[in-house]
């Protein structure tokens, strides 16, 4: 039905230690400690705060972002993103003005 | 609920965490939940939650009221209100001043209206600890075992 459609969005309130997984687009606007695997898109908005590894097919991260990263097709870190870790993915976007530190793989063999 | 005047958007939050979505661990937050997917952490709340009818929760959870239509496994902990609705299931324990269990519901666990042995009036909420109360937590247990 609306399976294309949904979202989950963690308003800036919500504090989550421990693991998220999902089918499903997440929006992450508050507090994730632990690990996300989501087979879908996930954003870290700006009020955001992630301290997590994740495994995903999409990431943009406008907020701040501490972990490695697997994605399947894309990895994008905005202006305002904020990320140290370890990125592997086909496609890494690093805008202007964003911050990042640690390793990209983008599988060029 | 002092910060409720300064920004005014955080009151009008709601969290809704969709069918697909499995989240294992703790979960804090100060506004409202929606839940229609599977939770399996501990949930404390200064605000509402909703379980929905895809939703299940297998946590003990700590809310400021609750409205339970789908599944939850765990003791249940509210300031003001649970309420199992019709479709609602649950197994647990249940401490809240008002508890509704409407017609169909199913439930199995204890229930402890506080206000039983205080004055109705007499519990008025403290501002400064919404999350822990470790007051009304240290109540419980004792008098849980006694009966």
């Amino acid at each position: 039905m609306d399976g294309d459609k949904t979202a989950t969005v963690l308003g800036p309130t919500v504090e989550i230690e421990g693991e998220i997984e999902g089918e499903e687009d997440l929006v992450i606007q508050g507090r994730i400690q632990g690990k996300i695997v989501s087979r879908k898109d996930l954003t870290v908005d700006s009020s955001g705060n992630v301290e997590a590894s994740i495994t995903t097919k999409n990431l943009a991260v406008s907020g701040m972002l501490v972990g490695n990263v697997t994605a399947t097709e894309r990895v994008e870190v905005r202006k305002e993103g904020k990320m140290v870790g370890d990125i592997k993915a086909p496609r890494v976007v690093i805008a202007d003005g964003a911050k990042f530190k640690g390793n990209i793989e983008m599988g060029v063999d | 609920m002092a910060g409720k005047g300064e920004n005014g958007a955080k009151s009008a939050t709601t969290t809704a965490i969709g069918p697909t979505i499995i989240i294992k661990g703790k979960l804090r937050s100060d506004e409202d939940l929606i839940v229609k997917g599977r939770i399996e952490a501990e949930i404390s709340s200064s605000k509402a939650l909703l379980v929905e009818n895809s939703g299940i929760i297998k946590a003990n959870i700590r809310v400021k009221s609750a409205r339970i239509s789908g599944v939850l496994v765990g003791n249940v902990t509210a300031e003001e209100l649970v309420e199992i609705a019709p479709d609602g299931r649950m197994v647990g324990d249940l401490t809240a001043p008002k508890i509704i269990i409407n017609d169909g519901a199913a439930f199995r666990g204890r229930i402890d209206m506080q206000n039983f042995d205080e004055a109705p009036k007499a519990k008025s909420a403290e501002p400064s600890a919404p999350a822990k109360v470790p007051a009304s937590g240290g109540d419980q247990p004792p008098a849980a075992h006694a009966k």
